[in-house]
């Protein structure tokens, strides 16, 4: 393999990285925006469940927080 | 505004309850008596004795308390602005059956890198893919999955119908940034009407309700709701009710 080669495959791969990291982190504010509506919404409509609700929306934030970091190993 | 009691069956105004005195060795200790909430159970029609009546009827179906879509007097549920003396009688969701296709979606989605990633290895077209990327790509496609069946549910639980003995409420979650919440007053109601089209409507028995409100107040709708007919009913039976409450109001 030629260096101009690899050196194209390495630009790729750096900017596949960048991409990806920057869908993360998209996808992150996405999640804190759904914690934050079902925070809203668990105080409109309150029941035995809203907790759990909640619960799950927080650790999604987390689960995807932590995949960004992943991901800069990872890719 | 005081409120009243008023006879069901004869329409006379009923009087105020008594304060009962007991005598405790010398004190007189006064007992108040506790007031007997008025039953939001309606008496059976004397003309058709075995009849049930719209209660009953609403009970027989009402699912699970806090995760369905037709659940009746639901006791652990409250909503933002309920007052102390409202109650709950009906609380609706979209029927369970219109969230097939989207959980249809999320199978056949979460079905794509079990198929797609061995063909894309199978062909070559991918060679310095490495196992991390892959990893990496796969996680970020199911955690994708996972949110949108979450969002999926979320709109589910959180559009609710609810009609309480005071009014009608409309909460509706459309998208992340949009919230609409629209109540109408019982007295505000003209009009309430059900619309049940196609097939699988009949079969599983949902339908839309919408509820027309006198003046600029906005129209209430629910979409896709379970046994729209006994909506319509009770509701209409709780305008009766509160257009008795009005004649009988003291000026």
């Amino acid at each position: 393999m030629s260096p101009e080669v690899l050196a194209n495959i390495f630009q790729f791969h750096l900017l596949f990285k960048l991409f990806f990291l920057v869908v993360v982190l998209f996808y992150f504010v996405l999640t804190v925006v759904i914690y934050r509506q079902v925070t809203l919404l668990s105080q409109t409509l309150n029941s035995s469940i809203s907790p759990l609700i909640r619960q799950i929306a927080f650790v999604q934030i987390v689960v995807v927080g932590v995949f960004f970091f992943l991901g800069l190993v990872l890719v | 505004m005081p409120r009243i009691k008023i006879d069901d069956t004869t329409g006379e105004v009923l009087p105020k309850a008594p304060r009962v005195t007991v005598k405790k060795s010398e004190k007189v200790v006064a007992v108040p008596v506790v007031e007997e909430k008025v039953p939001l159970v309606e008496k059976r029609d004397p003309r058709f004795p075995t009849e049930q009546t719209t209660d009953e009827d609403l009970k027989q179906k009402s699912g699970s308390p806090v995760m369905a879509a037709f659940s009746v007097f639901p006791k652990a549920v409250h909503f933002s602005g309920q007052h102390n003396d409202e109650d709950i009688i009906i609380l609706i969701r979209a029927h369970i059956i219109t969230n097939v296709p989207w959980l249809l979606g999320v199978f056949l989605l979460s079905l794509v890198p079990l198929v797609v990633g061995p063909l894309l290895f199978a062909t070559g077209l991918f060679p310095s893919v490495s196992f991390g990327l892959g990893l990496a790509v796969t996680l970020l496609w199911y955690l994708g999955i996972f949110t949108y069946s979450f969002l999926n549910i979320l709109s589910w639980y959180f559009n609710v119908g609810i009609v309480t003995n005071e009014r009608v409420v409309d909460v509706d979650w459309n998208s992340l940034v949009h919230r609409d919440i629209a109540t109408a007053l019982m007295s505000q109601i003209q009009d309430v009407r059900e619309v049940q089209s196609g097939p699988l409507s009949g079969i599983f028995d949902f339908g839309d309700v919408h509820v027309q409100t006198a003046g600029t107040e906005p129209n209430v709708e629910f979409y896709s709701v379970p046994h729209p007919q006994l909506i319509v009913r009770k509701i209409q039976e709780l305008m009766q009710q509160e257009e008795k409450e009005w004649e009988h109001k003291p000026v």
